[in-house]
């Protein structure tokens, strides 16, 4: 190879040259040369064709009669030199010069272009202004906005490529209207990611409003997470608030606690300080603080000191019982409320509200637990000190009974002889059963009142009239529907096709005709259906009144309608027949959830009994209790006819109540109401032998029959375990104490008891309940301490079932609601502890205690913050985002986190505008109230809303400014200089202009963003040079850009700006000393896309679609990873300063786990990148290893070795090769089989012409057959013949494979391959082709790369720190 | 070229072409042509110029035809073309004179539809393309200029000393400015029936054209130019928002169809290349029969070619270097792109205006950048569809080879002659071929 760069020793000499004017002897010395030698030999080789007249090739040599001509020409001599140094020229078939006439022509013409470059060394060249790359434009926006996921160009032509191969270079970045309408385009979306703040604008990759507001939310929710525990996810429940204690806001409590013990040594030993530790543990140190000093103070504290005294015994592993015995209180001293309505009247104050276990005195219900079967309840009234210990507590339980709703009260020194009294009184009379109903039987049959039956037969005169209560025989008249609504519904939510009855408000029922479903309020209310709601002290009622007589079997449905809140409901579907009524089907639904009920069993039914299915609000709670009912009634024999409610009712709704059957039978159906607790509940079990007596009285049957039918009953009741269901269930029901015959009230002599018992703290006192009265009762006394011995007592009270337990300090509670709320809009319910501290009001005890406890709930707050921060805990809601972080604030904030988190909220208020949509929200719920709650319960909040709004929209309107304001400063940002007085006067104008255009503020603010996003300013890259025909330096803020695209294709950062503004970026040092530093960013990954993929021809490559996908079906998905393996090699190269020659020789390359596998490299499938050394050995390493660039230089389904060896020739080593000729040999059809690829391609270019040029750069091809036409090593070729892998250069040298071909490029090739590099990234920077006058500056820089380790820095800062990067062409410089 | 006046004609015209850009279009045209005055509103339809261009060449056996008129015979690439044999112009034997300069494929394709002498060395410079011309002609009728379309990504690289700009753009916009092709199907329907222009945009756009003036006057010449670039597409943008809306007022005809009768194509470029080229041909027949433009340039694939075609069964070679041999998938490929010109030649010849259909009303030129794939252009593959209002007879052959004045700038004037544009000279031609 006949090589035209200058050796090493050369460059050293040359480099000294170049920086020495010309001596204009020498410049004599060469036109005498020129006229008396060259010339001669032009006219002679050349200007037969080349001259004026011929202009072969339009190459005209013969104007060059001087010197002068051809140094401002250099360009075409270069042509020439390529020509004769390839053999091209002159044609083979003309006049050949001798070999030293060649070689003469040859030094004259290189000699020459070397004085030409260095006579204008330097030269900024001719640099066209352009508008930024699709790629420059895109990390621009990304880079100004740090939204990375911008791809602003993504639907963007092409860029096309100039100067050196690079997309960057102006001649090929061309600007049409349609792009620029893709411009305007991009800018408006991008504008649509401006998010304004109070203070400003930022970007975000979102640009919705509702988007927006969740990022913000997740923002301050993570801020939150930081200070909870991080390993958690317990879920806690306290009253029912459910949380998560990694999110949930919960003190991490356990794991403060750990630390204290495992780090207690040396921090009392002083060998490690509270931020130590805290940073050890990673825990904060402010509250980490608190908690050691409190765990180790000495001041007496009532809850602490138990907790102190715990934890001085406690090892590592025991933080967890603490954690518990403090959890235990703080689930006693706070309550959670409901946040929706904060600030409503009475409604809570916050979230997290204390509560207050002392209390004077209290009253004490317990519920009695049911004992096991055949044994007694035993109780224990304790008293105890409340922990601090004093002696001489002493207290009062006041007349301690236990009370049952439907028997007079017992004392509780009376309840232990009870049940034997009784038990005799029941013996006495269940013998007596048949008596007593053969003397109703007569009443019944004579109508003489029952007690004087009773008198009369000497049986008891209240027990019979318990009898006659409880057959009703009385009631043998036609049961009656009552409570018929009488308002009309009509276009319920607007819809024709809805319509009901009921109140105003609650109790109602509603159908819907339409077959569609139908979504109002927050019901969901399907098609042809019927729902139900009650009021809270009434049931809605639907009744089946009975047109026939015959047996009926029936199903149904319940489910709610509004699944989004409420309790659920209570449903019960009666037989109310003349035999009484019968319960066939109940239960309970709970929120959202549905039943369907189908009891098996068929009923008698007369005409005129009535199906009555009620639904009942639970808990008296009616919120949300809008219920779909369905119900079938069958008529079992006879015509077998069905009414089905909804489909029966839905039509005719308004006809009437009641309403017809569609049978024509009137009355059947009837919509009606009635008090919950007034129904008469069924106790008569049907088809039991009571029931079959009462029948036959009924149908008066003979006394005979009677009396055998009432000894049934009296053997049933006296039996221990009579035969079937309905029997049993009697039994059970008349033998209960509370049941229909009341023997909880027969037994004589029993009266309340009213003494009060004295406690001394600590006592117990212990009592035994016979399990009949405890059943279903209650104890009930109160609690207080003695008037005159107890006046500083403190005592806790409690009853307990099971032995106490001694402890030292006060016991926990957990708190109870005290009574419950009948409308949504009542207030807060209040609660009490279930173990509170008696203490008098005012005593000094009481003032200690208090303030224990507060000392206790400031340091363990059951939470710090309201992370849920959307409330959605209520219905209806009047905080869209509520705030209760003080806890956080007080305990772990530093003043920086505090302004954080304040910032934080302030953006949310402000990006959601929640103030404005309050005041709608408020008009909605007072609406809602008007309907079913107390609308003036939230009039507190009417005003504070209305003041929030406006604040806000001042604030809005004051935030204008500072929008516009960051504006102006993203502008100088996206222009990459300050902006002049004047620009800023004219966005300011256009931005008042668009506002008179009557677009919002906003509107007009991102239309002024756009305007500065489509301005040349930002889409070129625009340098001022000055008047006059030579060069000068660009300004900082040119030169910045210039820095910034060349490394970074995007704009200066921060720091380049304000060195620029500084003035102190023109500094060679500077500019060095940014270099080092750009190129360690990460940003440098750019550089390696644009210039290294770039000048591979691998960019894009994730997108490369050339492969056959029948051939290489694997392919596609390998393509993104082999695409990428150059770019982290060339961002390994330029952050850590690699050689060049690692290009060619490195022994390592980056992989994920794709691609160690495709290269069978090893490593898991699913690994993400890494760099892996010792790769040469598997075939891989450097450039020539790289599978994209082996793939991308092969056929669809072939390799090609020549076009890899074009690519090693032309992209490796810069060697210009003759253009293929014109009118090649088409091939024929398909080549004969059997031939191996690179047999293939020798057979393609076999032809004399061809082969001048492909015996230059096959060889190299050939060297790489190796691999597969997708990177792949391979044995055997595409033709499954034997890889031959060995090369033979056109100068006789001989090497095989890639190994080979390596040494051979590094040994005999280094500079060729260095200068080649050096030449590339020169004209990257540049953004324009090399020059003859950039000789002298690749000459240097090859110089200073030999003397420091061919370290890449060493390009790049030779490139910063020359003129030719620093300065620009005069404006009136003359354009060739 | 030895005859120099031409070559001085030649740099004038560019010259000329490179001042007028910042100028209003039609002041610095009249001097060109003898303009015909504006047609009245309901006259007769205009004339249409579609270009289209696959790269590569054709099978070197089967790009042939002889004969006339009914009798004319076709070679089999022409296959799919011949039911439109009566309306077909086939013309041989034409060539381009600085395409045979220079490098392969990118330098003979960057200047296939102006003549003009190629920039090498990493620089870019060609000429305006007869389809630009006519736009800048009669741009101003319809509510887009012209359309220039491509089913396959420019190549952003340099080969061989020339940038490969050159071989993924015929349309050229000035002498330095390859005209941006539009790949996606969505946003091409989109350039000719969405108005995106909202409130406020005129001031953004005023704003930003007194920015480019500011700066214009501060750079060398040099970069003036490439600044032209930018205040003419923002002034055209403009003039667009402008006339938005004034359709009908202006365009002196009315079309046969007012609105689409096609939806919107899917964002995106299809990945079936057959589904691709359908979608552009779509568009391109519903821009003339909407009248949205009259002039449109679909460049199919790139010369150097990187396609390939799953969707005949051949895909083990792409498109380029199938095109070195003569095998039976070739000619399956060539056919397949001839398919598209008879796809857009049947639909348009099913549009009635007047008596006239669509197509008889049109120019259809199919072309490359080489006859064969051996990259030998010395005489360039042209077919002509349609019949330019009546004034082109179809069912015929020319052939010009081995005469002297045979530019394909000669054909580029009759063409545009047809379309009462006559420059009098364009690229290497002084005069019209009469035949055409």
């Amino acid at each position: 190879m006949n090589c035209s760069l200058p050796s090493f020793r050369q460059i050293a000499a040359l480099f000294a040259i170049v920086f020495l004017p010309l001596p204009c002897s020498a410049d004599k010395d060469d036109v005498g040369r020129f006229k008396a030698e060259i010339r001669p030999l032009l006219e002679k080789f050349c200007l037969d064709c080349h001259s004026t007249e011929e202009q072969e090739g339009e190459l005209d040599l013969e104007r060059f009669d001087s010197l002068e001509a051809i140094r401002s020409e250099g360009k075409i001599w270069q042509l020439v030199e390529e020509q004769m140094e390839l053999g091209e020229m002159p044609p083979k078939k003309k006049q050949q010069p001798s070999a030293g006439q060649k070689t003469e022509i040859l030094a004259w013409v290189r000699s020459t272009l070397r004085k030409i470059g260095e006579a204008n060394a330097g030269d900024p060249g001719p640099v066209v202004v352009r508008r930024l790359s699709n790629a420059e434009y895109t990390y621009s926006l990304r880079d100004l906005t740090g939204v990375d996921s911008l791809d602003s160009a993504h639907e963007f032509p092409v860029d096309g490529a100039a100067g050196e191969g690079f997309t960057n270079a102006g001649a090929a970045l061309v600007m049409s209207p349609s792009l620029f309408t893709k411009y305007l385009d991009a800018a408006k979306e991008v504008s649509k990611h401006a998010v304004f703040l109070p203070d400003g604008i930022a970007f975000s990759e979102k640009t919705t409003r509702r988007d927006l507001t969740d990022e913000k939310l997740a923002e301050i929710r993570a801020f939150y997470g930081k200070f909870s525990n991080a390993g958690g996810g317990t879920a806690v429940n306290l009253q029912g608030i459910k949380f998560d204690t990694k999110d949930g806001g919960v003190l991490p409590l356990r794991r403060y606690l750990a630390v204290t013990l495992e780090e207690r040594a040396d921090l009392l030993a002083g060998r490690k300080n509270i931020a130590e530790v805290a940073r050890d543990h990673g825990v904060n140190a402010k509250y980490l603080g608190k908690l050691w000093k409190a765990l180790n103070d000495t001041k007496p504290s009532l809850l602490l000191d138990p907790i102190r005294s715990q934890w001085r015994k406690s090892k590592p592993e025991d933080a967890q019982t603490l954690t518990d015995a403090i959890t235990r209180w703080q689930g006693s001293l706070w309550r959670f409320t409901t946040v929706g309505h904060i600030g409503k009247r009475d409604g809570p104050r916050a979230w997290q509200e204390p509560v207050d276990p002392l209390v004077p005195s209290k009253e004490l219900r317990v519920k009695l637990p049911t004992p096991a079967e055949g044994k007694d309840l035993t109780l224990y009234l304790h008293t105890s000190d409340a922990g601090d210990g004093k002696q001489g507590d002493v207290a009062i339980w006041q007349s301690p009974k236990i009370v049952h709703p439907k028997r007079p009260p017992v004392s509780l020194a009376d309840a232990a002889s009870l049940v034997q009294r009784v038990g005799k009184v029941m013996a006495a009379e269940l013998g007596r059963t048949s008596a007593y109903l053969e003397l109703l039987a007569e009443s019944h049959r004579s109508k003489r009142p029952v007690h004087e039956i009773a008198q009369l037969k000497e049986l008891d005169v209240t027990m019979a009239g318990r009898w006659a209560s409880l057959v009703q025989l009385g009631q043998s008249v036609l049961p009656k529907a009552k409570g018929h609504f009488i308002e009309k519904h009509v276009k319920v939510a607007g819809n024709p096709e809805i319509r009901g009855w009921g109140s105003a408000q609650t109790p109602s029922l509603t159908g819907n005709a339409s077959e569609k479903a139908a979504n109002f309020s927050t019901l969901n209310m399907p098609g042809r259906s019927v729902i139900m709601h009650p009021s809270p002290t009434k049931e809605a009622i639907v009744y089946w009144r009975s047109p026939i007589a015959g047996k009926i079997g029936l199903s149904g449905l319940v489910a709610d309608a509004d699944g989004n809140c409420g309790n659920g409901v209570e449903w019960r579907v009666d037989l109310v027949s003349r035999t009484g009524i019968a319960t066939l089907a109940h239960g309970a639904i709970d929120n959202g959830t549905r039943k369907e009920f189908d009891p098996k069993t068929e009923f008698a039914v007369l005409p005129g009994d009535l199906v009555k299915f009620a639904i009942n609000p639970r808990n008296r709670d009616h919120v949300c209790d809008s219920t779909v009912v369905g119900l079938t009634i069958r008529e079992v024999g006879g015509k077998k006819r069905s009414w089905d409610l909804a489909e029966q009712v839905v039509d005719r709704l308004h006809d009437s109540n009641p309403l017809a059957d569609v049978f024509g039978n009137a009355d059947v159906w009837h919509f009606c109401a009635s008090e919950t607790d007034g129904a008469p509940k069924s106790v008569i079990p049907p088809a039991s032998v009571l029931a079959n007596w009462r029948t036959a009285v009924i149908d008066g049957k003979t006394t005979a029959e009677l009396k055998t039918a009432a000894g049934q009953v009296q053997a049933v009741l006296l039996a221990s375990n009579p035969a079937g269901e309905a029997d049993k269930s009697l039994r059970e029901t008349l033998l209960d104490w509370n049941g229909p015959l009341e023997w909880g009230k027969s037994a004589p002599g029993i009266k309340a008891g009213s003494g009060d018992l004295r406690a001394t703290a600590p006592s117990t006192l212990t009592y035994r309940i016979p399990a009949a009265l405890a059943a279903g009762a209650e104890l009930v006394t109160r609690v207080s301490l003695h008037p005159q011995e107890g006046k500083e007592a403190s005592v806790q009270m409690r009853v307990l079932f099971t032995p106490p337990v001694e402890t030292s300090g006060p016991t926990a509670g957990s708190n109870n609601p005290k009574g419950g709320k009948k409308m949504w809009s009542d207030g807060l319910v209040p609660v009490e502890s279930s173990a509170p501290i008696i203490v008098n009001d005012g005593s000094k005890v009481r003032g200690r205690l208090a303030a224990d406890i507060e000392a206790f709930r400031d340091l363990f707050p059951a939470a710090l913050c309201y992370t849920k921060i959307v409330p959605v805990d209520e219905v209806v809601t009047l905080t869209l985002f509520y705030r209760e972080d003080h806890h956080l604030h007080r305990l772990m904030l530093d003043e920086t986190e505090a302004k954080q988190l304040d910032r934080l909220w302030s953006e949310l208020h402000f990006i959601s505008e929640d103030a404005l949509q309050l005041v709608d929200a408020f008009e909605q719920l007072w609406q809602f109230a008007t309907q079913d709650a107390d609308p003036s319960a939230f009039t507190p909040m009417r005003e504070p809303i209305k003041q929030r709004a406006e604040v806000f929209k001042q604030e809005r309107i004051a935030g204008e400014p500072n929008h516009l304001e960051s504006i102006l400063a993203l502008a100088g940002q996206a222009w990459r200089r300050p902006l002049t007085i004047e620009e800023k006067r004219d966005l300011r104008a256009l931005y008042k202009e668009l506002r008179k255009e009557e677009l919002p503020h906003e509107a007009a603010a991102r239309l002024t963003l756009a305007r500065i996003l489509v301005a040349p300013a930002f889409l070129y890259k625009l340098e001022s040079p000055q008047s006059g025909t030579t060069s000068a330096p660009v300004n900082d803020f040119e030169l910045a850009s210039r820095l910034s695209y060349f490394l970074w294709s995007s704009a200066p950062d921060e720091e380049l700006m304000t060195l620029a503004a500084a003035g102190e970026l023109t500094n060679p040092d500077v500019i060095a000393a940014q270099t080092q530093r750009m190129l360690k960013d990460k940003r440098v990954r750019r550089l390696a896309i644009e210039f290294g993929s770039q000048w591979l021809h691998v960019r894009d490559f994730g997108d490369f679609d050339e492969k056959s996908e029948r051939h290489f079906p694997e392919f596609a998905a390998v393509r993104n990873a082999l695409g990428e393996e150059p770019v982290r090699f060339f961002t390994d190269l330029f952050q850590h300063d690699g050689a060049v020659l690692d290009l060619l020789n490195a022994d390592h390359t980056f992989v994920n786990g794709t691609l160690a596998k495709y290269y069978a490299i090893g490593g898991s499938d699913d690994a993400g990148w890494r760099r892996v050394e010792g790769v040469r050995a598997k075939g891989r390493g450097g450039v020539l290893g790289f599978g994209a660039t082996l793939a991308k230089q092969s056929g669809a389904s072939r390799t090609s070795p020549i076009l890899r060896g074009a690519w090693i020739s032309e992209t490796l080593l810069g060697e210009r090769l003759p253009r293929p000729p014109k009118g090649i040999p088409v091939l024929g059809d398909a080549p004969p089989k059997g031939l191996t690829e690179r047999a293939l391609t020798e057979r393609h270019v076999s032809d004399p012409n061809c082969a001048r040029c492909h015996d230059r750069i096959d060889p190299f091809g050939f060297a790489l057959e190796n691999y597969d036409a997708i990177g792949r090593l391979r044995l055997k070729d595409s033709a499954d013949l034997p890889i031959d892998a060995s090369a033979k250069l056109l100068d006789g040298t001989q090497f095989t494979g890639i190994d080979g071909l390596r040494d051979y490029l590094l040994n005999q090739r280094q500079d060729d391959f260095v200068r080649q590099f050096s030449r590339k990234l020169l004209g990257y920077a540049l953004g324009r082709s090399v020059l003859l006058s950039d000789e002298p500056l690749l000459d240097e820089i090859q110089w200073q790369l030999a003397q420091n380790d061919f370290r890449i820095s060493q390009i790049v800062e030779g490139i910063v720190r020359s003129r030719q990067f620093r300065e620009i062409r005069d404006r009136d410089h003359p354009i060739k | 070229m030895k005859n120099k006046s031409h070559l001085f004609n030649r740099r004038t015209f560019l010259r000329g072409a490179g001042v007028t850009m910042a100028l209003p279009w039609m002041e610095s045209l009249t001097v060109w042509g003898d303009e015909r005055k504006a047609r009245e509103p309901g006259s007769e339809a205009p004339v249409r110029l579609a270009v289209l261009f696959s790269g590569n060449g054709f099978h070197s056996k089967e790009w042939w035809a002889k004969g006339e008129g009914k009798a004319m015979e076709l070679g089999k690439v022409l296959d799919p073309i011949a039911d439109y044999r009566e309306k077909l112009l086939f013309i041989r034997g034409l060539h381009n004179a600085e395409a045979q300069k220079g490098n392969i494929h990118s330098s003979q394709t960057g200047n296939l539809l102006s003549g003009a002498p190629l920039a090498s060395g990493g620089e870019i410079r060609s000429g305006m393309s007869v389809d630009q011309l006519l736009a800048r002609h009669h741009g101003r009728s319809t509510k887009v200029p012209s359309l220039v379309l491509g089913c396959e990504k420019s190549n952003p690289s340099v080969h061989k000393n020339y940038s490969m700009l050159y071989s993924s753009h015929i349309s050229w916009s000035s002498p330095t400015t390859p005209t941006p092709l539009e790949l996606y199907p969505a946003l091409a329907f989109d350039r000719l029936f969405k108005d995106t222009a909202s409130k406020g945009d005129q001031s953004v756009l005023d704003a930003v054209l007194q920015d480019a003036k500011d700066v214009r006057r501060k750079v060398s010449s040099l970069d003036q130019r490439k600044l032209d670039e930018y205040l003419d597409s923002v002034r055209e943008v403009e003039t667009r928002i402008e006339n938005a809306g004034k359709r009908g007022e202006f365009q002196g005809w009315r079309p046969t169809l007012s609105e689409p009768n096609i939806p919107r194509p899917a964002d995106g470029i299809p990945q079936d290349i057959a589904e691709h080229m359908r979608l552009m041909c779509d568009i391109l027949v519903l821009a003339f029969q909407t009248d949205t433009t009259r002039i449109c340039t679909l460049k199919l694939n790139n010369d150097h070619s990187s396609l390939r075609f799953p969707n005949l069964g051949v895909d083990y070679m792409i498109h380029h270097l199938l095109s070195h041999s003569d095998t039976a998938d070739w000619l399956k490929v060539n056919q397949f792109f001839l398919k598209q010109v008879g796809y857009i030649a049947g639909k348009l010849d099913a549009i009635q205006e007047g008596e006239r259909t669509a197509l008889d009303n049109s120019m259809l030129m199919f072309c490359s950048s080489m006859l064969t794939g051996n990259h030998d252009a010395t005489q360039l593959p042209v077919a002509i569809l349609g019949g330019a209002g009546g004034r082109i007879k179809g069912g015929r052959v020319l052939d010009y080879k081995g005469e002297s004045e045979r530019q394909m700038c000669r054909l580029y004037l009759s063409l545009m002659d047809k379309m009462d544009v006559r420059p009098g000279t364009f690229g290497d031609a002084t005069s019209m071929l009469e035949e055409v």
